[in-house]
């Protein structure tokens, strides 16, 4: 029963945190008592007891806080107006079940405390009207319902000494058994004995022990006695003042585990990483000397270093399996009670995650749980009668994704019905007839994530008051997490938890590419391959451009990662093969082969996150501080699968942009090619209507009719060139003033299947967010902008309508049926 | 002309970029440091020169004269970095030269002339009339955040 109590215990210290939370909101509450986002904290803080104690057996504490959170409901509501006499009625009830809960710790169950009187004034205070005037003494009816409830806590005095006697008399033989063999503490067992007359009886049983004690204590010098003596006196008066033994057990409980701000975690991480920085300093400064002293005084120094770094960066993180291990006895007791059947299946329990982290999200995954058995699932004659097993499968996975913890929690239950819904929200008048219409099947689920809303046909004490979904949404969204459900009618509902794990450490592979280290999540690693050139050559095989490596008869396509960080132009099918060095990565459900420079290391990192100058850029997770203090970035790798072709976004990954080195390639509607048209003059071309960039030799320019030509990719596309005046005319060599070696730079236009090259004099550069003016109407809007870029009067040419004549006249001539 | 209604700070860590004197106010800046090694970051906009590992944190550090569009540095003396707590957290700004904490008289306040080009004028508050030459108030967290 181990793992029950451990559940007893954390409910225990979470509950006494709840209700002294609770006993500060309701105090606020009677100065504003309107306070909307009050009365739902306080809703939820109930509900939650209320909830656990359904599972733990505790009967009259459910009832307590089930009547509780019926008085709550109309407040919440605003049906009901909190008076002085319903917040007295509150307290008292913060007050019983504070009691209770206590004597739940000692380990009676719940008491033998009649709670009824109690009960019954927390329905009496929701029925009375409303409209009670406020300016009755409030004292009245206050006090008079109040007498049961001092009844009841003098009983609890009464109940509570027992509790604590039974455990007294083992703290003091303990006591004096240490004693006994320690002269020098001898002396407090009789001062215990001496100033605590209510533990007499318990000390008289234990005279022998004493009696040798003393004669230990005998042997003592008399002034050292004597001074023990005073000192066992001191700290029994201050025992004394200390005192209720009731309180000490408690005490002891929430003693034993302490929560901590993330904040001061986080700092304490980063000086344990500034600490293993000095650390290294000193431990490479001691190398170059002599000094054996120092030599040994580094040497500890390296090592506490390390063990505290270990230990620190440990508060932090568990498995998930500590977040939901009570999940299963909870379905399991649930589920009874429904008389349905469930079984729980759980994946990647031990995938850890921030403590923190664990602990926000251990609220929303038993709220979720228990709405799955009690609406998901349903009773098993109906799962017959649908041709399901009568079983139902509740499944929890986790697993980390793209710097992501993923925790999807999968039953094959009935699933949720949107028309219901859709009904629920137009009668609640959360929607209208006609916006109910319109939402999509996943918006419409989303609904059921709303404060106060359920579609519930009763409310159970398990569920069904509409507060469950809007805690758990909460919560996550609390730790900057987010929460998606898909649902199929009569199949299942999948809920699908996301949440950032900036907080926590991961495992990392490290590369170099260009000279530069970048991390890579290990959770995506599946191999390393390292290929010579001699087998690159062969089995490096190409579709056009685009590069493949057969690994195990699977097709890979490879990515290069200095090429997708811009510090390399694309590699072409004909170039000289080199070694290589291929990460092969899942990512977004899809494998891919990362080539980089080299395979350095593996290492435990924290992530932390980059500045807003970085967050247009797909292709990284984060930053993290490496040990010689050097900052090394973390790849996101569904971005750069994404930007890489791999998965999603580009149906076109076969033309990337081919830039300069130092550019990146990220191509926004605000990104402008700057070139230079040849006669003197610059412009601007918005990167998004650019297929690529290329260089053709002069030898490749064939004449077609009027037109000058290059064979393009298994395909004739025509050249332009654009003169200073605007004008889209035929190339002409000439006209750019190039030498026949030097190459024809061209830009090509892509758009849909009709693909033209402009030759431009040079590519100048790239500009990054440009603010682009808003496109003026009219016929000649291709001329009609400027901006001034770099002191440069620069036109922005739209490709498209710039191009439309041009290209009208082109498919006329070649391509009329 | 125009003296701004809210009181501004009156003292101002100033440097010079490109040989023009800008101030942003004491209480915005962190502290001031020697230039250090940065992180290339490859994609990133050209005003982010890299990331520098300030004590723990990861720090952008932002290059003022690309921000400001003005013309690369010619001189090899070493840059100085004046590290601004924004909105955003620490971000460093690379400056040629550091000068003093100045002390100014609001009365000396002028709006910026509409003559400066947008992109310049952005990023400027003010400008004081200090008795050699002017003195141009930066807008720390739009500095912060500048783009290419």
């Amino acid at each position: 029963m181990d793992g029950f109590e451990d559940i007893i215990k954390e409910f225990l210290v979470e509950s006494y945190e709840n209700l002294d939370k609770l006993d500060d909101d309701l105090l606020a509450l009677e100065d504003t008592p309107d306070d909307q986002q009050r009365l739902g904290s306080i809703f939820r803080t109930v509900h939650t007891i209320k909830g656990t104690c359904g599972f733990l057996a505790l009967p009259k504490l459910e009832r307590v806080t089930h009547v509780g959170e019926n008085l709550l409901v109309p407040l919440r509501d605003g049906e009901l107006k909190l008076t002085r006499p319903i917040a007295d009625t509150l307290l008292d009830m913060v007050d019983a079940i504070r009691a209770m809960l206590r004597q739940v710790e000692s380990g009676q169950g719940e008491g033998d405390d009649n709670y009824d009187a109690l009960v019954a004034r927390l329905e009496a205070v929701r029925t009375q009207p409303a409209t009670q005037p406020a300016t009755q003494p409030a004292t009245q009816p206050a006090t008079q319902p109040a007498t049961p409830s001092a009844d009841q806590l003098a009983a609890d005095d009464s109940t509570t000494p027992a509790a604590t006697e039974s455990t007294v008399p083992t703290a003091t033989r303990t006591d004096a058994g240490t004693s006994a063999g320690n002269p020098d503490t001898s002396g407090r067992g009789s001062a215990d004995e001496a100033t605590l007359p209510d533990r007499h009886d318990a000390a008289e049983s234990l005279r022998p022990v004493q009696a040798a004690a003393e004669q230990a204590a005998a042997e003592q010098v008399a002034a050292e006695q004597a001074a023990a003596e005073q000192a066992a006196a001191v700290q029994a008066r201050s025992d004394w003042k200390e005192a209720p033994a009731v309180s000490k057990n408690e005490a002891s409980l929430v003693d034993a585990s302490v929560r901590l701000d993330v904040e001061l975690l986080d700092k304490l991480v980063n000086l344990v990483g500034e600490l293993v920085l000095a650390r290294n300093q000193i431990v490479q400064f001691s190398r170059s000397t002599d000094d054996a002293p120092l030599h040994a005084a580094a040497q500890r120094l390296n090592q506490i270093t390390s063990e505290l770094q270990e230990g620190v960066m440990k508060t932090r993180m568990q498995p998930i399996r500590n977040a939901w291990g009570k999940l299963p006895r909870l379905v399991r007791d649930l589920a009874a009670s429904r008389g349905k059947q469930v079984d729980v299946r759980m994946e990647g329990e031990e995938t850890e995650v921030d403590k923190t982290v664990l602990e926000a999200i251990k609220d929303p995954l038993t709220h979720i749980v228990r709405n799955v058995v009690d609406h998901g699932i349903e009773l098993p004659e109906r799962r017959i009668a649908c041709g399901k097993p009568p079983r139902g499968l509740l499944r929890l996975n986790a697993f980390h994704e793209g710097g992501q913890m993923i925790i999807e929690i999968n039953d094959d239950g009935g699933g949720i019905d949107t028309n219901i819904i859709r009904a629920k929200a137009i009668e609640r008048g959360i929607l209208s007839n006609q916006q109910a219409s319109t939402l999509s099947e996943t918006d419409l689920t989303h609904l059921i994530l709303l404060p106060g809303f359920s579609t519930a046909a009763a409310v159970t004490n398990v569920s069904g008051r509409g507060v469950g979904m809007d805690v758990v949404k909460t919560n996550i969204e609390c730790i900057g997490g987010s929460l998606e459900i898909h649902s199929t009618l009569g199949l299942g509902t999948t809920l699908r938890i996301k949440i950032p794990l900036t907080l926590a450490i991961i495992p990392v592979l490290l590369v170099t590419t260009e000279g530069d280290r970048y991390a890579i999540p290990q959770v995506s690693l599946l191999e390393l391959v390292h290929i010579d050139s001699l087998r690159a050559h062969q089995e490096i095989e190409y579709i056009h451009d685009a590069p493949l490596f057969r690994l195990r008869e699977q097709l890979l396509p490879l990515i290069y990662l200095d090429e997708q960080l811009g510090l390399h132009p694309p590699r072409r099918r004909g170039d000289p093969p080199s070694d290589l060095n291929i990460v092969v990565l899942h990512a977004d459900g899809r494998q891919f082969g990362l080539v980089v420079d080299e395979i350095t290391d593996t290492q435990e990192i924290v992530i932390k996150p980059l500045g807003s100058h970085f967050k247009e850029i797909p292709v990284y997770a984060g930053a993290t501080i490496m040990g010689d203090g050097k900052i090394c970035l973390i790849l996101d790798l569904i971005g750069l699968a994404q930007t890489g072709g791999i998965t999603g976004g580009q149906a076109e990954r076969n033309v990337p942009v081919t830039l300069p080195p130092w550019h990146s390639q990220e191509s926004s509607s605000e990104s402008l090619l700057i070139v230079d048209l040849g006669d003197g003059s610059r412009a601007a071309i918005p990167l998004s209507s650019v297929a690529r960039l290329e260089k053709f030799a002069t030898s490749d320019v064939e004449r077609l009719g009027d037109f000058h030509v290059v064979q393009y990719r298994g395909q004739t596309i025509p050249l332009f060139s654009i003169d200073g005046a605007l004008e889209c005319q035929l190339v002409d060599s000439n006209s750019l003033q190039v030498g026949a070696d030097s190459p024809l730079h061209t830009v090509v236009f892509r758009d849909g299947d009709r693909v033209a090259g402009i030759v431009v004099k040079k590519i100048l550069d790239i500009l990054h967010n440009q603010p682009v003016h808003a496109e003026p109407e009219g016929g000649r809007a291709a001329a009609a902008r400027h901006l001034v870029i770099q002191q440069r009067v620069t036109r922005i040419i739209d490709l498209k309508s710039f191009l439309r004549p041009a290209m009208r006249r082109w498919a006329d001539t070649w391509f009329a049926a | 002309m125009n003296t701004t209604t809210s009181a501004p700070p009156e003292s101002y860590c100033t440097f010079l970029v490109d040989g023009l004197l800008y101030g942003i106010e004491v209480q915005k800046v962190q502290e001031v440091i020697r230039a250090q090694p940065t992180t290339r970051v490859p994609l990133a906009p050209r005003v982010v020169r890299g990331l520098m590992n300030l004590r723990g944190h990861i720090v952008s550090m932002l290059s003022l004269r690309n921000a400001l569009g003005l013309a690369p540095r010619s001189s090899d003396r070493p840059e100085m970095s004046v590290i601004i707590r924004s909105s955003e957290g620490p971000v460093g700004l690379l400056v040629d030269e550091i000068g003093d904490v100045m002390r100014v008289d609001q009365a000396d306040c002028e709006s910026v002339p509409g003559t400066l080009h947008r992109r310049q004028r952005s990023f400027l508050r003010c400008a004081y009339k200090l008795e050699q030459r002017l003195l141009l108030i930066l807008d720390a967290d739009r500095v912060a955040t500048a783009m290419d």
